[in-house]
């Protein structure tokens, strides 16, 4: 299991090394970063002096692995259209961002696995059917029309829930949280609401469908056929079996969340990174857009990493054949 | 037609209304030059007097404008056809590319096998997990600090359609590598590789052909799914230039007039976005169902 652990880390590892090499094509080979320091107008021996102390004269394997030792040190270079190091922007993003996600996230997974267990078990009745629409309707809606409808109904016209921003928030060391103040609460609602509708639809419908197939399969048929209570067939026999997959999807969802956020962030002007992001696309700030795409491969390997890992820990069927032994 | 026909078979009502909805869809949005009341395409038919009305049934609409107009005095309804022309193409052209690279690399990999194959799949592990608005904000943000703005312009829809393409590809090739591997070790293909037919033949002419059920039912969850992608960078002001706009333009341009109580602009916009990503949704789940016998059972 350890041994099968460790692949992943190396494949992990292998991934970033590409990512990296992706972000630092987009860093350097966009634009000139001598012409953006120097502008239009230098002369030619003062371009040369700047190449050389850049270091852009250097062969391409030497400048990579130049960058890597600053990405790995947190020097991501300065944004060019805030003129701040990108490194304290994406510190002072992220805590918005980390709340906003894992309250969309924790939405989905309290409201999607009761609720998919539900309309699998109670296949026939109305409020399963009631639900059932409802996930589709959520699976069609965009995100965005979602965020502006609610905007609408309960900023604009109703007046009680904020459109926008974090309200206010408290700083707990270099973290700042809306979590602790009711104004930050209140404001969280509608974006967390708007960016799990999605992934709370998917889910749902998932583990609905993973856990039929569950019922009926032989192994059920027959705890059926011994007189079990349908309470342990359910739970014990079927759920049990049904999650696993769920476990995936679950975690790509985060994925998923992550982008999302970008479209969520914009409708509530909530400042989060993928805001920033968006911001750094429209105004081509490759700074920014290079070390988000490093954050954003971190993330994903890492997701990816949980759920292999899950995968050994839950399914031995798994670690019989990837471990080794 | 036989692969229509078997693919209707068994499928329930609710799937065939969605199947003419999506239809109903395709000819209001192919016809959009012929059905919409106004022109929008030609700015010279649009009358800043006419700005902001509300719909035709508000005290102040005027019958005209049925669903309104927006800030330019552009008729909400044509303008939401002319949209409906655009994401449909961009949803269309995206999972038809897509099915073009998924195809060719899922059937090359179950035919050929061996490192070709593990390589393919590799991608397709990494490919799944990396979220196609992702991939194609990237594309855009790279495209726009290469390529002089002009020139971005016109490659806009392109770039758009290739980003989609490429985070969609990965299913249909799954979908085809798993079909190619139980076809090839059926008799038919061993006796053609016996006849030393050339082996892209015999991947065009036997392998595809019984590949494509599933084929078709994965596109038509993708279009549902290339639609809302368009939609969402469109209205998050990536990709598709402001010039044409498409349904999810139209949104962001509406939602700045939302807070002084200007609906309309947003939401019919919106609910043709929808209403066509529901139909496609509920479409491609029925066709699913239908393919699939054991669901098919636990479904009536």
């Amino acid at each position: 299991m350890i041994a099968g652990v460790l692949t992943r880390l190396l494949q992990g590892l292998g991934v970033m090394l590409v990512v990296g090499l992706l972000a630092f094509a987009v860093s350097t080979k966009l634009g000139d970063p001598v012409n953006n320091m120097l502008g239009q107008n230098a002369t030619i021996e003062e371009r040369e002096a700047m190449r050389r102390e850049l270091g852009l004269d250097q062969p391409f394997a030497v400048q990579y692995g130049r960058y890597l030792g600053r990405v790995v040190r947190g020097q991501l270079g300065v944004s060019y259209r805030l003129g701040v190091p990108v490194g304290e922007l994406l510190v002072e993003r992220l805590p918005a961002s980390v709340e906003l996600s894992g309250m969309a996230m924790l939405l989905t997974l309290v409201l999607g696995v009761p609720l998919g267990i539900y309309t699998a078990i109670r296949r026939g009745s109305l409020l399963s059917k009631i639900i059932l629409g409802a996930s589709l309707a959520g699976l069609s809606v965009p995100t965005f029309l979602t965020g502006l409808l609610l905007i609408f109904l309960f900023a604009v016209q109703l007046q009680w829930l904020p459109s926008s921003g974090r309200g206010e928030v408290v700083s707990i060391g270099p973290w700042t949280t809306g979590l602790l103040t009711a104004s930050g609460l209140r404001s969280l609602l509608l974006p967390a609401i708007t960016l799990a509708l999605f992934s709370l639809a998917l889910l749902l419908r998932l583990v609905r469908g993973e856990l039929l197939d569950v019922l009926h399969s032989d192994h059920v048929r027959f705890a059926r056929a011994r007189g079990l209570p349908e309470r342990s067939i359910n739970f014990r026999h079927g759920l049990r079996n049904a999650l696993l997959p769920v476990v995936t999807v679950a975690a790509l969802q985060l994925g998923n969340l992550l982008a999302f956020s970008v479209v969520t962030e914009t409708v509530f002007q909530w400042p989060g990174m993928g805001l920033l992001f968006l911001q750094a696309v429209q105004f081509v700030d490759v700074p920014v857009i290079s070390s988000y795409l490093l954050l954003a491969a971190v993330a994903f390997v890492l997701i990816n990493l949980v759920v292999d890992v899950s995968y050994l820990v839950l399914d031995p069927r798994v670690r019989s054949t990837v471990g080794g032994r | 037609m036989r692969l229509v026909r078997g693919l209707l078979e068994g499928t329930r009502r609710g799937t065939r209304v969605a199947l003419l909805v999506v239809a109903a869809y395709v000819v209001l949005a192919a016809g959009a030059r012929w059905v919409a009341p106004q022109p929008v395409q030609d700015l010279r038919s649009l009358d800043l007097m006419n700005s902001s009305l509300p719909p035709a049934w508000d005290a102040d609409g005027r019958r005209e404008f049925l669903l309104g107009t927006d800030e330019q005095g552009r008729d909400v309804l044509s303008g939401a056809l002319f949209g409906l022309r655009l994401s449909m193409g961009v949803g269309f052209a995206a999972v038809a590319l897509a099915m073009l690279i998924g195809l060719a690399a899922g059937l090359l990999s179950g035919y050929r096998g061996g490192w070709l194959d593990a390589f393919l799949m590799r991608i397709a592990d990494a490919q799944l997990t990396f979220p196609a608005i992702l991939v194609a904000m990237l594309l855009d943000g790279v495209a726009r600090s290469v390529l002089p703005r002009s020139v971005h312009e016109t490659l806009g829809i392109p770039v758009v359609i290739g980003a989609i393409a490429l985070a969609q590809w990965v299913p249909f090739a799954r979908a085809a590598r798993v079909g190619t591997l139980v076809e090839r070790e059926k008799g038919y293909v061993q006796a053609a590789q016996v006849m030393a037919r050339p082996g892209w033949s015999i991947l065009l002419g036997h392998v595809l052909p019984n590949v494509l059920g599933p084929i078709v039912v994965i596109a038509t969850i993708g279009l549902g799914n290339a639609i809302l992608t368009e939609a969402t960078l469109s209205f998050l002001g990536v990709g598709i230039p402001p010039t044409s706009p498409s349904l999810g333009t139209l949104v962001r341009n509406g939602s700045a007039y939302l807070p002084s109580g200007a609906w309309w602009m947003v939401v019919f916009p919106g609910l043709a976005l929808a209403g066509l990503v529901l139909a496609v949704n509920v479409a491609g789940d029925g066709l699913r169902d239908g393919l699939d016998p054991k669901q098919r059972s636990a479904v009536s």
